[in-house]
């Protein structure tokens, strides 16, 4: 039987420069994990509940940690965090609030809609590497994931 | 051990349930203001009123055991989150030394924010401590409470 897959990483993100230097300083720090970027909170909510494409959750697993920017086209960060909560399982799922707001009514808002950590994006690009390997310190390292069916697992049963 | 201090009658019922962790927490932290208190311990300090604040600070964040006396962790930490205060969104870490799959997704239903482990050595520990303080307390930018 194969290895079971490292879990995989949801980055909302709509900003495409971003999302680059996110996924380059993952690289840079060797994370295995695979990556999956969609750029609005209404793609990520198709994403998280398994529709069209993303039906197929061998190849779109569900995460075992969501990355999410607030400021998105169509559906925010903050509408975003107001649906998952409302989602049986998907709502353990923990989310990391990634972006340029430092305005304590975004803190505030954010957390009182589930998130479960907010770190504000540094406008040096360099600094980025530093907050990624954090998050994979703290977040793939030390923190203990939900345990949820992440892999549909064809041959199980 | 002045029984008038009002963290040393938290601090030494703590230290039954994890006198490493706790040790190590505030020997790392105490700078910080984070607590680890019990579930009387946090009920007694966030109803003791604004007047009380010098003596009872807001934490920024909460360490929370699951095996509690009297009280477990679930239901503090549902507790917490039924407030309708800004205590509410204070960030809660379970730590504690059951990784079984019941708890975790119990916790997190529940809306802890991360859950950790503990280690069964003091390196590891020491490791864990020195992580969640660089994330949490330096890193992380917290809510209003």
């Amino acid at each position: 039987m194969a290895e079971p897959a490292l879990p995989t990483i949801l980055l909302v993100e709509d900003t495409s420069s971003d999302a680059a230097l996110i996924r380059r300083g993952f690289d840079k720090i060797n994370v295995l994990n695979p990556i999956v970027w969609v750029k609005n909170g209404q793609e990520a909510l198709a994403y998280l509940s398994g529709l069209g494409q993303y039906g197929d959750r061998i190849q779109y697993p569900l995460p075992a940690l969501i990355l999410l920017d607030l400021d998105l086209p169509e559906m925010t960060g903050f509408e975003l965090l107001q649906w998952k909560r409302t989602q049986p399982y998907i709502r353990r799922i923990p989310v990391v609030v990634l972006t340029i707001d430092k305005a304590t009514s975004a803190i505030n808002a954010a957390y009182d809609l589930g998130a479960n950590s907010y770190l504000v994006k540094p406008g040096d690009p360099e600094e980025i590497i530093r907050i990624v390997k954090s998050i994979q310190e703290y977040w793939l390292g030390l923190n203990e994931a939900p345990k949820l069916v992440l892999r549909a697992t064809p041959d199980a049963g | 051990m002045s029984a008038k201090s009002p963290n040393s009658a938290i601090n030494s019922r703590t230290q039954l349930h994890s006198p490493d962790v706790f040790r190590l927490l505030v020997d790392t932290v105490a700078d910080s203001a984070i607590f680890l208190l019990d579930p009387d311990g946090i009920i007694r300090s966030w109803n003791a009123g604004a007047e009380n604040r010098t003596l009872h600070p807001f934490p920024c964040v909460i360490l929370l055991d699951i095996k509690l006396p009297r009280r477990s962790g679930f239901e503090v930490l549902e507790w917490i989150r039924s407030q309708e205060s800004t205590l509410k969104r204070v960030p809660v870490i379970m730590l504690t030394s059951s990784n079984h799959h019941i708890d975790v997704n119990k916790a997190y239903e529940l809306g802890v924010n991360s859950y950790l482990v503990k280690p069964s050595n003091s390196s590891e520990l020491e490791q864990l401590v020195s992580t969640f303080r660089a994330y949490w307390v330096e890193l992380n930018q917290g809510p209003t409470v």
